[in-house]
């Protein structure tokens, strides 16, 4: 493991956040078909205008009827076997079920409010993987502070005692989606501030992420009930 | 071939969960299998042998037991050897973990995979605040 190497320097001590590849594109691929298929549609993009005829409830009912796609996070931990190897090692503790998200077009759908994953209970040694599962060429992608602009305002909103209060939502300002090619990751630290705005566009967003930390990091809140034990295919 | 559901001890691995929580969180789950739960089992307090489950098994012939975690399994070696000869064939689902299978190696794994969590170290919080937890974000602990 090498942990004082580029990408551990950077998401620890620079940005937070950074770009990335996975290590085996085929992957990512049969994960989004394996989705369009349990979903009950015919492609990504129908599905993604399907979605968008739909009430919210109707959307959280697909939600849960995707829990039955257990194994979709170890697809992704070996799809980025690399990189993930190369911040925590071999043996991980992988979330044991992928985050699917969707996200509805126009002013009043539900959206990710700002935030930093380490408002959820996880170990502060846990890094997150987010990716869209379809090209992320406008604004309704993902935005994200700086780490340094995320530690300035938990720092205010430690001095006002409060946690992910109104500050947060004003303090992100008028952000800046990043814009990504379908297979393009974004992995973060657990202090990065992130979250999207409304948007807005024919078809929903759907994006999948996931999160993981080395076997020999201490936990935090998140046990069993989130983390499963994980062993990474290959060297 | 009975469905059943097995309340333990409150306390099991980092969770404490009253009984009646329990029975919400397996009644969810099987809801979501599709499945009835038709016998309660309540283990008692202080133990993790499972023994009640054992018994009544002889009686109803369990095809399919809830309980909330990989964390209710015992922790002795005998005690496990026990259910996975005598429940070689029921169904196990675990709520919490959303694990289901059946046989000896499924539940060994299972009963393994809880060990590593309860030995895995962990961070105690006390008098540590959002700050501290950035700063201890910046260095692996091994660094």
């Amino acid at each position: 493991m090498d942990r004082t190497g580029v990408l551990s320097q950077r998401l620890a001590h620079e940005k937070g956040y950074e770009v990335i590849k996975p290590s085996d594109l085929s992957a990512i691929q049969s994960l989004r078909s394996k989705l369009v298929e349990l979903a009950k549609s015919s492609s990504i993009d129908d599905l993604r205008h399907e979605l968008t005829k739909l009430s919210n409830a109707e959307i959280n009912e697909i939600m849960i009827s995707l829990l039955q796609f257990t194994h979709a996070s170890g697809l992704l931990a070996n799809a980025f076997r690399d990189t993930i190897r190369s911040l925590c090692g071999n043996e991980i503790f992988l979330q044991r079920r992928a985050n699917i998200i969707m996200n509805l077009p126009g002013d009043k759908q539900r959206h990710q409010w700002p935030h930093y994953e380490f408002m959820s209970g996880i170990s502060p040694y846990t890094y997150t993987i987010w990716l869209p599962l379809h090209d992320l060429l406008d604004q309704s992608g993902i935005f994200y502070l700086t780490d340094y602009e995320s530690l300035a305002h938990l720092k205010k909103e430690m001095d006002l005692g409060v946690a992910n209060g109104p500050q947060m939502f004003e303090a992100v300002g008028n952000p800046k989606a990043t814009k990504l090619c379908f297979g393009d990751a974004v992995i973060f630290n657990p202090f990065v501030i992130h979250g999207n705005t409304p948007f807005e566009s024919g078809n929903a967003r759907l994006a999948i992420s996931f999160r993981f930390q080395s076997a020999t990091a201490p936990l935090y809140q998140k046990n069993s009930d989130f983390l499963k034990t994980w062993t990474l295919e290959g060297d | 071939m009975t469905v059943a559901s097995i309340t333990t001890d409150i306390r099991f691995g980092p969770f404490i969960v009253p009984s009646n929580a329990q029975n919400m969180i397996m009644n969810s789950f099987a809801q979501r299998l599709g499945k009835k739960i038709e016998v309660v089992v309540p283990e008692p307090i202080l133990s993790d042998e499972l023994l009640t489950s054992l018994w009544l098994h002889n009686e109803f012939n369990f095809k399919t037991v809830f309980l909330c975690s990989i964390h209710q399994l015992p922790q002795s070696e005998d005690s496990l050897e026990n259910i996975c000869n005598s429940m070689s064939n029921t169904e196990f689902c675990f709520a919490i973990e959303g694990e289901i299978g059946s046989g000896a190696d499924y539940l060994k794994r299972c009963a393994h995979e809880a060990k590593i969590f309860s030995t895995v170290q962990k961070i105690d919080d006390k008098g540590l605040n959002w700050l501290n937890f950035y700063e201890l974000s910046k260095y692996h602990p091994t660094d």
